[in-house]
């Protein structure tokens, strides 16, 4: 073979990072209700060749610390999904810090492998108030111009969220004109809702992946939650 | 030694290494590790298989121990020293690939096929000893009697001391990883959330999978009578899974040694390979793979229910067009994709291919590629690129009769763009009869439904324009257009920035409106010797600027005219994420480049079973 530099530019992964909130707050039904939901998601994108070669999933669970509980993976090679449990507060600081760390250095072993890395996504699902008041820094930080790898962030507030902080975690998509905040309706079950979200989010990622030019493609609101950036 | 009965089950061998952490306890155990080889070997004789496994089990402590060497009914040294002292994976793979070539070399003495030998290695605690080399050695190329496949089951405590350094040592497709619990919990306990069961198809679609693994450490010893069948399940499956693809012959997974390697001299170096270069893996279903290799091709078509029939009458799976157009050696075609054979949809793309006595001067040809959004793209590109031709073709007669001077570049623009628009026009009406017609009134489809790309080329044909061959090439929207020259390609027609979103108004057809209507011609010049191409970004987005491995790989099969089996080959390669429908005209200026003799040309695609 002649020894040309290959600079490959063909393959494309849409790496996804599910950001959730284990606080106190979310003990029973909501909690419940995303360990019942990720082996779905797994079985969704698994089962599916064509999305499960293009997407990659990652899940870091936050409350007065963050931790990986998947590091980013394609999930035909996870054969386990350890489960969330619910303990202390709700540090949003903690949960963008541990987010920012995992996509730098997942998007640069991507990279390093020769595939072309689409902008990351975050699902991000709390249900309380952040008990660490200097959490916009660390947003900042991660969503902010001075970081390449910025991710667009798609925010579910359960029943107990803020509605202005939800928002305010959300980023601005500017292909599609508006941000993806949602807010359940008080009243809702918050078990049923963190469900839809759940699977809401399952059919943006298999949606996303079998796009023909691969793009976030996102979802619409389920009843009972409030688009809170309505165009 | 095995018994006749035996030996007459099956010609193959499988030999299987378990390493064991000692520290699992699994070693104090010794009885229930002779009840789980009993039982796997029972297992063995009450299944179909058609190849014996023969077993090694060594517990590494930091004399490495060997519980059972080498049989098909092991029977494990009741007098064996088993105190656990440390894990020592290193001390426990050293030495192990000169164990297995003389192992291996008597079994092949007794006439039997070897299988590529599987290593397990079951860690809950750190290696006291460095094992990166030992276990590359194990793995080398180098070495004939290599490894085929390392499973790696380890507790998740020790996740980061092995799994990252794994990728150090071996490529990825050498070693399944598979998650132990070791017992250890942290202070709140989490529970795991283990996956649903798949069914056995995408099961075996998506091998390997293995189940997961949960050893007590010594203070829940008791409890280790009940795991033993979990255990067992576990040896089973990594005997079992290969032979069942052997069985449904698969390859991929397991090679046969190559048999004409001598029995006698095992220390003799391995056989040299003919120059020629290494043979292409193979997916299952026969494509070459380049790089990553995709999921959906991990199974044949026919198990995976991930290869679907069209939803409309035809699929269009494969179309091929091939012959000469006075000197020029043409081939065209279009392959349904991967995404559109799991949906079930038709290919969307198209190309014609147009020559004949009454313009003998000119080729034409046309490729589109169906937007996949677009419901009844499939039918659109179709539709436009006989159109077109058809309506180039007669406009350049037309011209030639009323003329004798040949026509001119700016003619053939007007003419060309008056071609599309005809195209474009043609496309909004039809009758049910029409293949892949869309199911309602022309007047009552939204015309976005219809879209399509559209490149074209004019090429002159006839020896007397050899040194001075100009293309002409019209298109809308980003079909390319390459020429290939002593395996470098060159990308003629604009490059697109990947992720950018088409315009329809100004990037496919039908014309719509004032807007639109805007073809770009580009002049081309044809060297002689060269290759021509108009393709759909099913190939031009992995060829990209042509300094791809897809680039390398095509630039040596697409240089000369290929009989059609070989191009459909090279064109069907498999890489991850290469799902869209793909389509390629090829025209070969003479001189052809002599094809590779068949012995040469054909190991580059050959099968490794």
């Amino acid at each position: 073979m002649t020894s040309v530099k290959v600079n490959d530019g063909g393959q494309q992964v849409l790496p996804f990072y599910i950001l959730c909130d284990e606080s106190m707050s979310m003990e029973g039904a909501k909690l419940d209700a995303v360990n019942q939901g990720l082996p779905k998601l797994h079985q969704a994108v698994a089962s599916d060749p064509i999305v499960n070669d293009k997407v990659r999933v990652g899940v870091i669970s936050f409350s007065d610390t963050a931790e990986e509980l998947v590091p980013l993976t394609k999930l035909t090679e996870l054969t386990q999904m350890p489960g969330l449990v619910s303990k202390g507060g709700t540090s949003y600081t903690a949960a963008f810090t541990v987010a920012k760390s995992a996509i730098d250095r997942d998007v640069a072993n991507l990279k390093s492998s020769g595939l072309q890395v689409l902008r990351p996504v975050i699902f991000f699902i709390s249900d309380g108030e952040p008990t660490s008041p200097d959490w916009p820094t660390a947003h900042a930080a991660l969503t902010g111009k001075s970081n390449p790898y910025a991710p667009h962030i798609l925010s579910f507030g359960i029943t107990g969220a803020v509605g202005q902080v939800i928002k305010d975690v959300a980023t601005d998509i500017t292909r599609l004109g508006k941000k993806f905040a949602w807010l359940a309706d008080d009243g809702t079950d918050p078990g049923a809702v963190v469900k839809e979200i759940i699977s809401k989010l399952v059919t943006t990622i298999v949606s996303s992946g079998r796009s023909q030019i691969p793009a976030l493609i996102p979802p619409t609101p389920p009843i009972g939650v409030i688009d809170l950036d309505p165009v | 030694m095995m018994s006749e009965a035996e030996s007459a089950k099956g010609d193959y061998v499988l030999p299987l290494v378990l390493v064991v952490d000692p520290t699992t306890q699994v070693s104090e155990r010794v009885q229930c590790l002779t009840d789980v080889l009993a039982r796997l070997s029972q297992e063995m004789s009450s299944k179909r298989v058609t190849a014996e496994p023969i077993i090694k089990v060594i517990v590494a402590n930091s004399t490495p121990q060997t519980a059972a060497p080498y049989l098909l009914k092991p029977e494990v040294d009741s007098d064996l020293e088993t105190k656990p002292d440390g894990f020592y994976l290193g001390r426990a793979l050293s030495g192990l690939v000169d164990d297995v070539t003389q192992e291996v070399s008597r079994q092949k003495m007794n006439g039997k096929v070897i299988l590529k030998p599987q290593l397990a290695v079951i860690a809950v605690s750190d290696s006291g000893d460095g094992w990166e080399n030992p276990l590359t050695e194990v793995f080398a190329a180098a070495s004939q009697y290599r490894f085929g496949t390392l499973h790696f089951y380890y507790a998740e405590s020790v996740q980061s001391r092995f799994v990252n350094r794994l990728g150090g040592c071996l490529s990825r497709e050498q070693y399944v990883l598979g998650v132990v619990d070791s017992g250890e919990r942290d202070s709140v306990p989490r529970k795991p959330v283990t996956s649903p069961d798949i069914s056995t198809q995408t099961a075996v679609a998506m091998i390997p999978r293995w189940p997961s693994l949960e050893l007590k450490p010594r203070r829940r010893l008791r409890e280790y009578e009940s795991r033993t069948s979990e255990l067992l399940l576990v040896v089973t499956d990594i005997i079992l899974a290969p032979l069942r693809l052997i069985e449904s012959s698969v390859s991929s997974v397991m090679e046969a040694f190559d048999e004409s390697v001598p029995v006698e001299a095992p220390e003799d170096p391995p056989v040299t390979k003919p120059t020629s270069p290494e043979p292409m893996a193979l997916s299952a279903n026969g494509n070459p793979i380049i790089g990553e290799a995709s999921s959906i091709n991990k199974s044949p078509w026919w198990d995976s229910r991930w290869w679907n029939v069209g939803k409309d009458e035809v699929c269009r799976e494969v179309e091929v067009d091939v012959g000469t157009a006075a000197d020029l050696a043409i081939i065209g075609l279009t392959t349904r994709g991967q995404s559109h054979r799991y949906g079930g949809l038709p290919n969307q793309d198209s190309f014609a291919i147009l020559h004949d006595d009454l313009v003998p001067g000119f080729l034409f040809v046309a490729v589109s590629d169906g937007v996949s959004n677009a419901r009844f793209s499939g039918y659109a590109s179709r539709k436009l690129v006989r159109c077109v031709v058809r309506a180039l073709h007669s406009r350049v007669l037309k011209r030639i009769r009323d003329s004798d001077t040949p026509p001119s570049g700016d003619e053939l623009h007007e003419m060309g763009s008056a071609a599309f628009r005809e195209a474009s026009e043609a496309l909004l009406s039809w009758n049910n009869f029409e293949v892949l017609a869309p199911p309602g009134e022309p007047d009552a489809t939204d015309p976005a439904e219809l879209s399509a790309t559209l490149t074209v080329a004019i090429i002159p044909v006839g020896s007397s324009t050899d040194g001075n061959r100009h293309a002409l090439v019209g298109f809308v929207g980003d079909s390319p257009c390459y020429i290939l020259n002593d395996e470098t390609w060159q990308l003629v027609t604009p490059a697109t920035k990947s992720g950018e979103t088409l315009n329809n108004a100004t990037s496919a057809l039908p014309f719509i409106g004032e807007e639109g209507g805007d073809v770009t011609w580009l002049d081309v010049p044809i060297a002689t010797g060269s290759t021509f191409f108009l393709m759909t970004d099913g190939f031009g987005t992995s060829l990209s600027s042509g300094r791809s491995s897809v680039g390398v790989f095509l630039g040596a099969e697409w240089g000369h005219p290929r009989t059609v089996v070989d191009f459909l080959r090279t064109a069907e390669f498999d890489r991850a994420g290469e799902d869209d429908d793909r389509t390629v005209v090829a025209v070969w200026v003479p001189p052809f480049k002599s094809p590779l003799s068949i012995e040469e040309s054909a190991p580059a695609i050959t099968k490794n079973i």
